[in-house]
């Protein structure tokens, strides 16, 4: 039996996101099922037929950011920052007890710096290689997504590393930060994602004929893709030894986590690997598929995806019936190296809140999902053992079972 | 892991460097203390190792390097005996893809259309893409991860690989670090006042496993990994204070004293106040040890810097006890302690 010390639990979050920010805001677009879809601003979309995107809007890190300069960081830094500063107080960590003892900052993310990056090739284009702005090219480094949010928290006994395992890369920094508390070298994690909508992604995308044009419809039968999102989200782990002795709110343990590869294709994922990943999660957990009250699903809202994540799901379950299974994507976007900390954000609101919430854009069943997606409205539900699945280009998978706070 | 499986050990290793591909002209070098001037790794085109193929594409020239160097580690079926399903990679870079990222944004710039961009380049715009492919070219389904922390990125995937092992994640996981030389690199390099004197590319990669494992294999361990530790300084003059502290406790996890070590390799970028730094906590630190430079056997290569600081130890002979110590510009600092056999 794992002891308390080797017991992993969330005890609080930050979540910046295109249907609200912070715990209340995030809350009350979830139980709403607000969509944050909108003409894409961050980058000049003429000449796209459709732009659109879960774009932040009314949130400027520099509300929040207390040591970064939200100006020179960086926006995805600045982003990855804003929600470490809101997860501590959401967590209540006291940072002066944090700086003394060793701790993790993990941060996810597919584009890194994007518009930085973005902003280089402009720079490319106009003037060539010789004139790049000093700026921008100080930003890109992707590591530095992670070194600023730790030094936001004024953290200097971290370690801090960004895992550009795109759009499952939350959970690879959850899962990260769960080995080494369990192994006790490290006394607390703050772990999660941030990316940006940018023109490579979209532009790439676009050319894929992947992206939405209005709405991500996940399970929908005319759903006809991906939707980009803003935000970041990071999570704060430790031991439930660890919260108790801070009297820290505990809002889930973590159970379970799995990571593998499907070693097949760069685009293409492969069902049966997708559900290797989630029953290594469970049996981690110890938990029956059976005894899952929902699936936060990876649900991109493409063609391919959400049939073989659904297949995926039945082949973990058996004979057993699929609990709802929802794509809350549909409602911030895909927030790409966000989207698991976004997601698992979700899950401990639904825990703590008694609702499930809702896959919006929802038109008309599709055969190849037959499935509870909790379609338009969020759904009253008692909410206490979830699984988060995610997954990325490349074949990189990564599940968490999340329980309900002991 | 448990405790009869021993600790971690690296079992193999493969370097590619401008001296040449495969491990001997880097060994070479780095005992006979010859200093090179960095560069371009060539003789990439002659390697069917390097090539792409129909399923693994190596779209980035990084890819096509780091793809490579994992076929010398793993050739002649060196992980045949591990099951596909625990078979892990964990590869660190600093600023792999960029170059292919903004390869495609500066096609919609320019293109008729602003899609008009070749969407099979996009997977290589993001920084998975070699763990990725390596995972496709040798069937490593296994937890495939990249990691970046800048200089220190070499030490972040050892240390990532070693706590996948000690967690039971995985049977065997290859880890190192690569980062390829570009105009594109250079020219950011230079605009954001990094430049280097010697610019470099190159890739290092090692097989992890237990002792137990190692052994059973067959394999003769080349160091044990005792212990991985990291930080964070956040203004140059901090990064004494912080590398003393992370190095402190790198001994101290790995339960030696500083008395033992019998190399050093520092990594700090060559020629600057960091470096300096560094070599003054070592000074305090561990006294009079010998140290390796590989940054001037090899040059600078940036993100992969920290894996031919690992590699370094592992080429000189009867190196011992090993303090292995990183530090970026960006902060991240990280430390190992390797007992080379």
């Amino acid at each position: 039996m794992p002891s308390d010390e080797t017991r992993v639990v969330i005890t609080g979050f930050g979540v910046v996101s295109s249907i609200g920010s912070g715990r209340a805001d995030y809350l009350a677009g979830l139980r709403a099922g607000r969509c944050g879809a909108r003409p894409i601003t961050a980058f000049d979309t003429a000449g796209f037929d459709h732009a659109t995107a879960c774009e932040l809007t009314g949130f400027d890190p520099a509300s929040v950011l207390e040591r970064v300069d939200a100006r020179t960081s960086g926006r995805v830094a600045a982003l990855a920052a804003a929600a470490a500063r809101m997860a501590a107080a959401d967590a209540r960590l006291p940072l002066e007890s944090a700086r003394a003892e060793h701790g993790l900052v993990a941060v996810g993310t597919t584009c890194g710096e994007s518009l930085e990056v973005d902003r280089l090739a402009e720079a490319e284009v106009a003037d060539g290689l010789d004139a790049l702005p000093g700026g921008a090219a100080r930003a890109v480094q992707p590591g530095r997504l992670a070194t600023t949010a730790a030094t936001e928290l004024g953290l200097t006994d971290v370690e801090t590393l960004t895992i550009p395992t795109v759009c499952a890369a939350s959970n690879y920094a959850i899962g990260y930060g769960l080995d080494l508390i369990r192994a006790g070298e490290a006394g607390f994690a703050l772990c999660g994602g941030a990316d940006t909508v940018n023109r490579m992604a979209f532009a790439g995308f676009y050319r894929m004929g992947a992206l939405a044009p209005d709405r991500c419809r996940p399970f929908d039968r005319d759903r006809e893709g991906v939707m980009w999102g803003d935000g970041a989200g990071m999570l704060v782990l430790e031991s439930l030894a660890h919260a108790r002795r801070r009297g820290a709110p505990v809002l889930a343990e973590v159970l379970g986590y799995h990571l593998n590869c499907d070693a097949a294709h760069p685009t293409a994922p492969v069902r049966e690997r997708v559900a290797a990943c989630m029953s290594g999660a469970l049996a981690e957990a110890g938990v029956a598929p059976a005894e899952l009250d929902a699936v936060f699903a990876h649900a991109t809202g493409t063609r391919a995806n959400d049939p073989m994540e659904v297949g995926a799901l039945r082949e973990v379950f058996g004979a057993a019936p699929l609990p709802p299974v929802l794509g809350v994507k549909s409602m911030i976007g895909h927030t790409m190296g966000a989207v698991g900390a976004h997601t698992c954000a979700a899950a401990l609101l639904a825990m703590r809140h008694g609702f499930l919430p809702p896959t919006v854009g929802f038109r008309v069943p599709d055969p190849d999902c037959v499935i509870d997606c909790v379609p338009n409205a969020a759904r009253p539900a008692d909410v206490g053992l979830v699984l988060v699945n995610s997954l990325g280009l490349g074949g990189n998978n990564a599940a968490l079972v999340l329980k309900e706070a002991p | 892991m448990t405790a009869e499986d021993g600790n971690v050990v690296v079992s193999a290793l493969a370097v590619v460097s401008p001296l040449g591909i495969g491990t001997g002209p880097f060994t070479a070098a780095v005992r006979a203390g010859r200093s090179g001037d960095g560069g371009p790794v060539t003789g990439l085109d002659a390697d069917p190792d390097f090539a792409p193929t129909r399923q693994v594409r190596l779209y980035e020239r990084a890819s096509a390097l780091a793809v490579g160097t994992v076929a010398k580690l793993l050739a002649g079926g060196r992980l045949a005996a591990v099951p596909a399903g625990r078979r892990g990679i964990v590869l660190g870079s600093g600023l792999a893809s960029i170059d292919t990222f903004m390869g495609v944004s500066t096609a919609s710039l320019t293109g008729a259309r602003p899609y008009h961009v070749d969407h099979k380049r996009v997977p290589a715009a993001v920084m998975n893409y070699t763990s990725a492919q390596a995972a496709i070219k040798f069937d490593l389904r296994g937890p495939n991860v990249t990691v970046t922390a800048g200089r220190v990125s070499g030490l972040t995937a050892l240390g990532y690989g070693k706590r996948l092992l000690d967690a039971g994640r995985a049977g065997a996981v290859v880890s190192g670090s690569f980062d390829e030389l570009t105009p594109r690199r250079l020219a950011i390099e230079a605009a954001a006042g990094r430049a280097s004197s010697a610019p470099a590319e190159g890739c290092c990669v090692f097989l992890l496993e237990s002792a137990r494992a190692a052994r059973d294999a067959g394999r003769t361990p080349l160091a044990e990994v005792l212990s991985c530790t990291a930080g964070l300084f956040p203004a140059p003059d901090e990064a004494a204070d912080v590398l003393a502290g992370v190095a402190g406790r790198a001994l101290e996890r790995a339960g030696v004293r500083a008395d033992d070590v019998r190399l050093a390799v520092p990594g700090g970028p060559a020629g600057g106040p960091l470096a300096d730094r560094e070599a003054e906590v070592l000074k305090r630190l561990v006294p009079g040890v010998r140290t390796a430079d590989p940054g001037a056997v090899v040059g600078d290569t940036a993100g992969a810097a920290a894996g031919f600081q690992a590699a370094a130890a592992l080429a000189l002979p009867a190196a011992g006890l090993t303090l292995l110590t990183a530090l970026d510009p960006d902060g991240q600092v990280g430390c190992a302690v390797l007992r080379v056999a």
